[in-house]
């Protein structure tokens, strides 16, 4: 008890400091999403699987065509 | 969606400097926000895609997913996630939401530095969704309760090429669902949603002279279903273009058979705006016991609830919402699809714009005018 009672503070600083640690380093919800979403296959790295999609316009476009050049591909839709 | 502007910034001061951009549609994410509910083929998808650029002015090419969203499936993408591949086709980001700001300083440790920052100013993108002459907001939607999810529905094309004018969005209590992988069913009783909503891209309304919608419901796999045949309501205006939504009892068993999909028939007469055809139209749908993984969420579920009293959250009551004011989380998070000139400041006419692409065009003000979803 004793003993207790003398560590008693220690584990508190140590518990407070720990809190205020946290709360420091509590990322924003949107960098939270994103570290989730980065451990996801596929991840940082791995090569883009042959896809096929369409253009705009409607023809046949295959993710292929995206290597030679940097690619950003955004996901979006009308809402 | 978020960010056009800010995004349509870099892909003006990047497309000539050896940069791939493209917008991918797979699925509407939020249905209902401005009527838009998911295309049921990929020509509609296109007309979708071609509505966006026309309606926000932005230049950046667009891909469409497949309806099976096999893209969205290989990259595991997130709504509206940002994804940089190396000139090897090497994933070298990615990000759940797109992040202009964040991209543009990814591209100019990639790329460089481009000599003039084009600014959201210097843009005519603003997404504005022209407003519709046929009224709207004279049929109260339904009351939908709580744990509900999007179930799989399937078009039935009969041949002819008519147009999905009305487009089913179906939706059921997800505890009484199958559940996946083995899991221990348990059947009850819950609630089954349909809803038909008019596609804006046809601009076509109700003629609430002519006979109401009429759906009809078969299946085989024993649910027990509140009613077999719907009716949609008697409406005074003689048009609109609001939805017709039915939410019915249902009831599964210990027999019930979900690989048997509900069959939908649905007729209504399809007439345009401009008054030049009014068409009657039958069409057939397959509803499955499955849930939509690409179905998206009504906003009616989560937005009346984060931003009814959006304007509690300015603090020191200027009329302006800054990034500072706004609580951590999910309400942070549509500064993107409000804050239109990207300022990081909300202003009371992005405020507007942004409430009014609910309910029919109505907006909310509380949940209670937004039908009490």
């Amino acid at each position: 008890m004793k003993n207790l009672l003398a560590f008693g503070p220690l584990v508190a600083v140590v518990l407070f400091s720990s809190a205020i640690h946290a709360q420091e380093k509590r990322p924003e919800f949107a960098e939270m999403y994103n570290k989730r979403h980065a451990k996801q296959k596929p991840v940082v790295g791995d090569t883009l699987d042959e896809v096929g999609l369409f253009d705009a316009a409607g023809k046949k476009f295959s993710t292929k065509n995206l290597k030679g050049k940097h690619t950003v591909l955004v996901f979006g839709c009308l809402t | 969606m978020r960010n056009v502007s800010g995004l349509e910034t870099v892909y003006r001061d990047y497309q000539n400097k050896d940069v791939n951009f493209y917008y991918v549609y797979s699925n509407v994410q939020h249905p209902e926000i401005n009527n838009y509910v998911a295309p049921h083929n990929i020509k509609e998808k296109l007309m979708h895609i071609a509505e966006f650029k026309r309606l926000s002015k932005s230049k950046m090419p667009w891909l469409a997913d497949t309806m099976t969203q096999d893209l969205k499936k290989a990259l595991r993408a997130a709504p509206n996630g940002e994804y940089v591949f190396d000139k090897n086709g090497k994933l070298i980001r990615k990000r759940f939401w797109s992040d202009p700001n964040t991209l543009r300083k990814d591209l100019e440790e990639l790329i460089g530095k481009v000599d003039k920052i084009t600014r959201v100013e210097d843009l005519p993108t603003r997404f504005k969704v022209e407003p519709r002459k046929i009224a709207s907001g004279v049929v109260k939607p339904v009351k939908m309760p709580g744990g509900m999810i999007a179930l799989v529905v399937e078009p039935q094309p009969d041949g002819k090429k008519t147009p999905y004018y009305v487009k089913l969005r179906a939706e059921m209590t997800n505890a009484i669902l199958p559940r996946p992988k083995g899991g221990k069913y348990r059947p009850g009783s819950g609630k089954l949603f349909l809803g038909f909503y008019l596609d804006p891209i046809y601009k076509v309304h109700w003629n609430n002279k002519m006979r109401p919608i009429v759906v009809q419901i078969k299946q085989d796999g024993n649910v027990k279903l509140q009613k077999y045949q719907l009716t949609g309501p008697k409406v005074k205006e003689a048009a609109d273009v609001d939805p017709r939504q039915f939410l019915l009892e249902i009831d599964t068993l210990e027999k019930t058979d979900f690989k048997k999909p509900l069959e939908i028939t649905v007729a209504y007469a399809a007439c345009d705006d401009a008054e030049t055809f009014c068409l009657p139209v039958k069409q057939k749908y397959l509803v499955k016991f499955q849930r939509n993984r690409f179905g998206g969420t009504r906003p009616g579920v989560f937005m009346p609830k984060m931003f009814a009293k959006v304007w509690e959250f300015d603090k020191n009551k200027d009329g302006i919402i800054t990034k500072d004011e706004l609580p951590e989380g999910r309400v942070s998070l549509y500064i993107g699809h409000i804050d239109k000139n990207n300022d990081d400041k909300l202003d009371s006419q992005e405020i507007k714009e942004f409430l009014q692409m609910f309910n029919n065009g109505r907006g909310f003000d509380s949940d209670k005018n937004f039908g009490g979803r």
